[in-house]
């Protein structure tokens, strides 16, 4: 066992040693670890402008936060179980599975490796409910983090043993998604009854998540129960739920420790496929988010002149691909906006921008993952001899017409929703623009003075941190001009003028992003 | 060294691998040619006791899935992936306390290194490597256990002239160390020099086992792999 102990030392301390290896990088890093912690320990605390309080009148908004963010887990788990995505890379099929090292031990190495993803996936939604229910002490903080945490390695050990299970009984991904649907329906069904008597499509979806109903389906339900029991305070609840998940791991543990199920030949062939659709995504035949193969039509068109040129074969290449627009990040738009139109996280007066701020923040997440940002590893943009800021600018151009058009249909749906008065929802749809264009550029500041490290998540990570940098400005300025509840006209202004400054500052730092390229790939 | 019996895998209902039995002898350089296609890498992943089949594999009389029999073979797998966050030093020193290697693995793996010209390079993660590179450790990690047998699957792909022939050396010298080697390739005219057995798989079977001794002097061993599986057109 040392030796794969030694193994997991290895691989964690060079990734944090990595993290420092670009300055930068580390400093905006630090930065953002000490932000988090300031928020965890102090601001949570002291209570602020936007908030879910504790309090029994704003509990309902809690249900359905945290019912949204089981469901996101429990859909995550049925991609897992559908995509057969496999427990073993290939470097562990070559290296470890050739070793005289037990089968047992190498599961348990399985076991905890992916105990830390669910250990640092916990730690982030607790950041985010900290973000947004505020006055709570940190021992509620404690069991919320335990309770996600157990949840979040239930449904990670639920999936190892189906995949080893799934070695002897081929058809059991099929059951088990099955089991899903048939949650699915009971869902349904039980909201369904629940409109039948309130008659309000919204109302019903907060009366649901608060019902008891919701909180007997399986692991979703009953984690949610526990989640707003720690949150209440309310221990022995709690205790329940989190020993009821304890002993789910423990007996998923001792399944996989004792099973003597032969799983290499699976991994061997999991690994490989995965390989294969790794390459095919870096050739843009395979589209990672949908997990699907990419359809090529056949179309012809002219390219313009210099850096023009680069736009052209953006439109080609979405004529190509019949691209409209990132239909997994617009249905999640869609659906923020009818959540958090109904929650008034900021208040009654200010829900139009409780959705913007919303809309923004699955922007961060988003952008950081858009197939547009590959142009950054094809070493003949650095070489077509034009100007570098023409480049970004022609390279980011489809990008923006894509975000003006789903940012109209957005805001189209919130004005239908809140019916707020035409001048605000055009200055929250400018607003919005600017943040739009504020996290696109950001990823270009990130690519100038980062480059590209060659983990995803790293990557990844970092645009994101530097995405909140940038508008920090704005948010502080939107903030204060909240706290002196200044109107929406002028709260969309100063925001917009500031995201625009910043806009500026951002292109001018990443004005030579392609001139020098750091291509090793 | 290497008994294969009746080894058949299947993929589905495709017969990669029919019904094969071959044995490697000890102190040997084996080689195991064929098209694309012919069921090459499966044989050596079945036999390195990556997949599961039918039939019966032992390595020096272990069952092949065995803890005996893994301390005992290296393998040096067709695509080198390694850990993209481990350096080569790293990799060294996991394998040896994997194997529970005295001082010597080590060693042995800093000597290999140095043959094969990547000591300058110990202390570089593996995503920083090229493939040849990667290749390299991979050969390095599979002979630094000191094994009694070492299957390879496509060695040479990926490796630099200068990186062949120190290779070819390696083989040469491994065989007077009374080591077996099983070697799976495409590129006949390398092992043409240094060849015991041969195995040309065609269409899952073992098409024909030739030893060095029956060749005809004048007949290079890539004349009978043409015969073999184009019919000698």
């Amino acid at each position: 066992m040392t030796s794969m102990i030694y193994l997991s030392l290895c691989k964690y301390k060079n990734l944090f040693k990595g993290l420092f290896k670009k300055p930068l990088f580390g400093i905006i890093f630090l930065i953002f670890l000490g932000f988090m912690i300031f928020k965890i320990t102090t601001i949570s605390r002291m209570g602020n402008i936007n908030i879910i309080t504790t309090e029994s009148d704003k509990i309902k908004s809690m249900d359905v936060i945290i019912s949204s963010i089981m469901i996101f887990i429990a859909f995550m788990f049925s991609m897992m179980v559908s995509r057969n995505v496999g427990m073993f890379i290939s470097p562990e099929i070559n290296i470890i599975f050739t070793a005289p090292i037990k089968k047992v031990k190498i599961l348990i190495y399985s076991i905890y490796e992916n105990g830390i993803f669910s250990l640092i996936g916990s730690f982030v939604i607790v950041i985010y409910l900290s973000m947004i229910i505020t006055k709570i002490s940190i021992i509620n903080d404690f069991m919320v983090f335990l309770l996600i945490l157990s949840t979040m390695y239930c449904a990670i050990l639920i999936y190892l043993v189906i995949y080893l299970l799934s070695v002897k009984f081929k058809n059991i991904n099929k059951y088990v998604s099955y089991f899903i649907y048939s949650i699915i329906f009971v869902i349904a069904i039980q909201y369904f009854f629940i409109f039948k008597e309130n008659g309000d499509i919204f109302d019903s979806v907060k009366v649901y998540f608060e019902s008891i109903y919701f909180n007997y389906i399986p692991m979703i339900g009953w984690s949610k129960f526990g989640i707003i029991s720690a949150y209440k305070g309310n221990f022995i609840e709690w205790s329940i739920i989190f020993l009821i998940n304890l002993a789910i791991i423990i007996s998923a543990i001792l399944f996989l420790i004792k099973s003597k199920i032969d799983f290499y030949e699976n991994a061997l062939s999991n690994a490989g496929e995965f390989q294969v659709l790794r390459e095919k995504a870096k050739s843009g035949k395979f589209d990672i988010n949908s997990y699907r193969s990419k359809k090529i039509e056949s179309v012809e068109s002219d390219f313009d002149d210099g850096a023009k040129a680069l736009l052209y074969k953006q439109k080609l290449e979405l004529k190509k691909t019949k691209y409209l627009f990132d239909k997994q990040s617009f249905i999640m738009g869609v659906v923020y906006i009818f959540l958090f139109s109904k929650l008034n996280i900021l208040g009654e007066n200010y829900s139009l921008y409780t959705v913007m701020i919303m809309l923004c923040i699955l922007q961060v997440s988003i952008s950081s993952r858009e197939s547009w940002i590959s142009e950054f590893k094809r070493p003949f943009i650095y070489l077509i001899p034009e100007s570098s800021v023409k480049k970004a600018i022609y390279i980011s151009s489809s990008k923006i017409k894509e975000y003006i058009i789903t940012g109209i249909i957005f805001f189209a749906i919130i004005y239908f929703l809140q019916k707020p008065e035409l001048i605000t929802i055009i200055g929250a749809f400018l607003l919005f623009m600017s943040y739009k264009m504020l996290f696109l550029y950001a990823i270009f500041l990130g690519q100038r003075f980062v480059g590209i490290i060659e983990s995803q998540v790293l990557t990844a990570l970092i645009r994101i941190l530097i995405s909140y940098l940038v508008a920090i400005p704005s948010a502080l300025g939107i903030s204060v001009l909240l706290i002196l509840k200044m109107n929406d006209i002028s709260i969309s202004l100063v925001g917009i003028i500031l995201n625009i400054i910043m806009v500026v500052v951002v292109m001018f730092l990443s004005r030579r992003v392609f001139e020098v390229a750091e291509i090793n790939d | 060294m290497i008994e294969v019996e009746n080894l058949t895998k299947k993929f589905g209902k495709n017969i990669v691998v029919d019904n094969i039995t071959l044995n490697i002898e000890s102190n040997s350089i084996n080689v195991l040619l064929g098209p694309n296609g012919a069921g090459k890498s499966t044989t050596i992943k079945s036999i390195a006791g990556l997949l599961n089949f039918k039939g019966k594999i032992s390595i020096c009389g272990y069952s092949n899935k065995s803890l005996e029999a893994k301390k005992i073979f290296g393998y040096v797998p067709e695509t080198p992936f390694l850990y993209e966050i481990l350096t080569i030093r790293e990799h060294f020193k996991f394998i040896s306390k994997a194997y529970r290697l005295d001082d010597n693995g080590l060693k042995l793996a800093y000597k290999y290194a140095e043959k094969l010209e990547l000591t300058e390079y110990l202390d570089k993660l593996g995503r920083e490597l090229s493939k040849g590179m990667q290749q390299k450790v991979s050969i390095c990690m599979a002979l630094m256990i000191s094994p009694k047998v070492i299957l390879f699957d496509e060695p040479m792909v990926g490796l630099d002239p200068k990186a062949i022939k120190n290779l070819n050396n390696i083989f040469i010298d491994l065989k007077k160390n009374g080591v077996s080697l099983f070697i799976s390739t495409h590129i006949i005219d390398i092992v043409e020099e240094f060849w015991d057995n041969a195995y040309i798989m065609n269409k899952g079977k073992i098409a024909l086992y030739l030893k060095r001794d029956q060749q005809e002097s004048t007949k290079k061993l890539k004349d009978t792999f043409f015969d073999i599986t184009e019919g000698g057109n």
